[in-house]
């Protein structure tokens, strides 16, 4: 998996921009494999839903087109002289339906509309015959199956040829126009129009069948790459990314689960460590032996699939964000949760006679790693995390000269809490923090402070973190899907995250 | 020398000896060591916020700041108070002098800048022999004054920089020998890279200095996180950025330039400190003939639990200065920990950090650190304690001792 494409380079760069504030160099091959201790078999899913198979089944009609048109030029018979007259016309896909084979294929039938085709026949200088090609009705079917690729990457293939059937008659035995010509010429002039029809309609149906499974499954979800992250200042930090499609040696990656189908691929991250972070290894979770979401939603949708996230995965995405120093932070702020004199007042009593004005800025060093678990806030999927030890520092001015004016010191937990954007992407939002057992303290003040003011200091703290956690960040998905693809909702399952897409159909289908 | 300017320290004990006493401290007999002072105009006075020190040829520096507890602009000059604005200086009027700045002409006269907030409005003192002569600047000159400012002494006449709260930009004027002022706010510079966002709040941090090529301004550029260099040689202002972004490729290399200072070498030579915020570093550039070096002075790298490494705040309240050898001496606030902090470049390269002696620190915070002076450098500082409360201030000044280069 040495090829990078741009897409997949786009998207490893967002994902160190975004969560670990930036990358310092572009990505280039793994030029060693990650270590074991990284690989997680089985953690990221993409899967489609049987409920969904119809809405997929009407996607697929709308790809190929609910009308195909077709043509041809005039065709000699070189035999008698007689020339059959241009033909043209529309197919008429009256339905598609979808379904998935016992083999895992994705086997996409198209009924098609009653055909009737006018044309004429006749030599040259002499009066043209008109007659007519009639098919009643017929049906396409092509089979596609996501099939594994070196290295772990997959694509999209046909399995069978595509074919198409009419119903008859075609051209009626008592056909007169053809009586005048050779027996041979009835069934000769029938196949070649039979061709035309198949031309024009297989290779749109085909690709749209494939491209419904691409946009499904995501080929790209399979990557490897390295690159330097690290905040500016800081000593360029090796991350190494790779994810592939687990093959089972069937040649299809796809299995079935219950009421779903889904395509399963094995994850490792690794990150140098920052000076900032503990020296822990990654955490011990087993993934899930299978997949399942509690409640796949409802609702409109052109091509709705899910993306599984297993709390294997999340806990070490977790824990490389907090190795690579992106909890390390210092932070304004925010506006929308300022943090007044009036609570260190009341926290420290002595430290307000040296403050300016209020704190203006935050700063967090943990001193363990993060517990990361998928929870339930507020009836919402959030992400909670943990860290067993930190320090918040808050930053005041004094005397027109910053100072850390107070420490707190504790068990440090929080939620994020994922939220689709009106443009289709996910963003993790504060929605809520504490510290237990704080220990409160000042730099002035020594350990002096009493921190009676219990309300006031968990304020401090939710406000701290906000200031932290902002602005959110927002889960770098470009060029890991399809173009174009929008998160619509997040759920969760367990302790399991989905994410479910629409969208992502104008890339690349080929029609 | 020591020992005939500061009060009442005429031992030679080491403890006296290797400090002296600093303002609000004498040489006890009986210990030999500086211990507080119990009265005296200076101890009353209790300054609380950024301090400029004014180095003269030999004795203790002249330090200038905001008295909290009077609202005033106080001048202190070994045990002399003298108040320049504010109600201690005058009963009628308003509190003046929390942002000022000073500098010394080669006459040996004082000229001292400060911000009256109550209306934004700037004001000059010259000081010669105790006499102050104190103006404002025309209003329609200032504009909007507010934070920080800065003087400096050119071609024979005060020159002072500051803040144009309206524009978001630098204004400089500069007084004429009519006594008049004319000022001009220095044009933004072009991005520092194609696409980026024009420069539109510069000056949060900046300093004057007037080398032999001009008047120059170090200035904060919010926008970009750089430090930008104005340079005045005659023929109008013109701004390089001296850090922050990378010369050749525009890349963004760190915010940097909150704060700034800036001193004159004995060649003329640029001496620009300033804060790296992103890398929690204090650094050095210099600048001369067109060539500019970059140099780290202190690194605010600390050991943290569980063997990982923090940041500690360094940086704040920064100053520096040049010795006659050329050596800079750069002074900052640590905010993590309430301290002044020192380094000193090493004639083999490098900046090495220096600690005033304990006698000198006691269990005080010590904030607001200046270092001033050019053939002895001085360190002062304002000592706060938590139980005295910031009313309880004391300036507390240290001489170099050379063998603190070495």
């Amino acid at each position: 998996m040495s090829r990078l494409s741009a897409g997949f380079s786009a998207a490893l760069a967002l994902t160190c921009a975004q969560l670990l504030a930036a990358c310092n160099a572009p990505w280039t091959p793994l030029e060693a494999p990650i270590a074991a201790t990284h690989q997680l078999s089985h953690v990221i899913a993409a899967a489609v839903a049987d409920q969904d198979l119809p809405q997929l089944s009407e996607t697929v009609r709308v790809l190929t087109g609910k009308q195909v048109e077709f043509a041809a030029p005039p065709l000699s018979l070189a035999d008698s002289g007689h020339q059959r007259s241009a033909v043209a016309g529309t197919i008429d896909i009256a339905a598609v339906h979808v379904a998935w084979t016992p083999a895992g294929h994705l086997q996409v039938k198209a009924e098609l509309g009653k055909l009737l085709l006018p044309m004429s026949i006749g030599k040259s200088g002499a009066a043209a015959c008109a007659l007519k090609w009639l098919a009643s009705g017929g049906s396409a079917v092509v089979s596609v199956r996501f099939a594994p690729l070196a290295g772990g990457q997959a694509q999209a293939e046909l399995v069978d040829a595509p074919a198409i059937n009419w119903q008859g008659p075609g051209f009626s035995a008592a056909e007169v126009c053809l009586a005048p010509l050779a027996a041979s010429a009835g069934p000769f002039l029938d196949q070649q129009i039979r061709q035309m029809l198949a031309d024009a309609l297989l290779p749109r149906l085909s690709a749209a069948a494939l491209h419904a499974m691409r946009a499904s499954f995501a080929p790209q979800l399979a990557l490897a790459g390295q690159t330097t992250v690290g905040p500016l200042g800081s000593p360029p930090l090796k991350l190494k990314v790779q994810s592939a499609f687990g093959a089972d040696g069937s040649g299809n990656l796809l299995t079935r689960g219950a009421n779903l189908t889904l395509a399963r691929l094995d994850a490792a991250v690794e990150v140098e460590r920052h000076a900032c972070a503990v020296d822990t290894p990654p955490p011990q979770i087993a993934p899930h032996a299978s997949v399942q979401p509690t409640q796949v939603p409802s609702g409109k949708s052109l091509l709705r699939r899910g993306l599984n996230l297993d709390a294997a995965l999340i806990a070490h995405l977790g824990w490389a964000w907090v190795r690579a120093g992106g909890w390390c932070r210092q932070a304004p702020l925010s506006t929308a949760a300022p943090i007044s004199v009036e609570w260190l007042q009341e926290i420290a009593p002595d430290l307000a006679q040296w403050l300016d004005s209020a704190p203006t800025a935050v700063r967090l060093w943990p001193h363990a790693s993060a517990e990361w678990s998928v929870v339930d806030w507020q009836e919402n999927p959030a992400l909670e995390w943990t860290f067993s030890d930190a320090t918040l520092e808050i930053v005041a001015p004094v005397g027109g000269a910053e100072a850390v004016v107070l420490t707190l010191r504790g068990r440090l937990r929080g939620v994020l809490r994922p939220s689709v954007t009106s443009a289709g992407k996910v963003q993790l939002l504060f929605a809520h923090a504490a510290m237990d057992s704080a220990v409160v303290s000042s730099p002035l003040l020594g350990d002096a402070v009493t921190a009676g003011a219990t309300e006031r200091l968990a304020q401090l703290v939710s406000a701290a973190i906000q200031g932290i956690s902002e602005p959110a960040a927002v889960l770098p998905l470009e060029g890991l899907l399809p173009s174009g693809t929008v998160v619509t909702a997040v759920s969760r399952a367990g302790d399991n995250l989905w994410l479910w897409l629409d969208g992502g159909l104008q890339d690349g289908n080929g029609l | 020398m020591i020992a005939g300017l500061l009060p009442a320290c005429s031992r030679e004990e080491q403890s006296c000896a290797v400090g002296a006493c600093p303002i609000g401290y004498q040489c006890a007999d009986s210990t030999g060591l500086c211990e507080l002072q119990t009265s005296g105009p200076a101890l009353q006075t209790s300054l609380f916020g950024g301090i400029a020190a004014v180095g003269r040829g030999n004795g203790a520096p002249v330090v200038v700041g905001f008295a909290k507890d009077r609202q005033s602009l106080a001048v202190i000059d070994g045990n002399e108070v003298r108040f320049l604005a504010g109600p201690a200086a005058s009963q009628n009027q308003q509190p003046a002098g929390q942002t000022s700045a000073a500098v010394r002409s080669e006459d040996g006269d004082l000229h001292v800048a400060w911000i009256r907030d109550a209306d934004r409005t700037l004001w000059y003192g010259h000081g010669r022999a105790g006499t102050w002569q104190v103006q404002q600047v025309e209003a329609a000159a200032a504009g909007t004054v507010v934070r920080p400012l800065s003087i400096a002494w050119w071609e024979g006449q005060p020159a002072v920089a500051w803040r144009a709260g309206d524009a978001a930009a630098v204004r400089v004027a500069k007084r004429g020998p009519n006594g008049t002022w004319k000022a001009q706010t220095l044009p933004a510079p072009p991005p520092p890279r194609k696409g980026a966002a024009p420069s539109s709040d510069i000056g949060r941090s900046l300093a004057l200095a007037a080398p032999a090529a001009g008047l120059t301004v170090a200035a904060y550029d919010a926008t970009h996180g750089d430090v930008l260099l104005s340079v005045d040689s005659g023929d109008g202002w013109s701004t390089a950025r001296l850090a922050g972004t990378d010369p050749l490729s525009g890349a963004d290399t760190g915010d940097v330039g909150l704060p700034v200072a800036m001193a004159v070498g004995p060649d003329g030579e640029l001496v620009v400190a300033y804060r790296d915020a992103s890398r929690s570093a204090v650094m050095l550039a210099r600048a001369a003939k067109g060539v500019v070096s970059h140099e780290l002075v202190a690194s605010g790298a600390v050991p943290g639990p569980a063997g990982t490494e923090q940041r500690d705040w360094i940086g704040a309240s920064l100053s520096v200065a040049v010795r006659s050898d050329g050596s800079a001496a750069v002074a900052w606030f640590n905010g993590s920990r309430w301290s002044a902090e020192l380094a000193l470049q090493r004639a083999a390269g490098g900046f090495a950090r220096v600690s005033p002696p304990a006698q000198l620190l006691g269990k005080s915070r010590q904030l607001w650190p200046a270092v001033s002076g050019d053939s002895a450098i001085w360190l002062s500082w304002v000592a706060v304690d938590a139980t005295r409360g910031p009313t309880g201030s004391r300036v507390v000044q240290w001489p170099l001792p050379p063998e603190v280069w070495k």
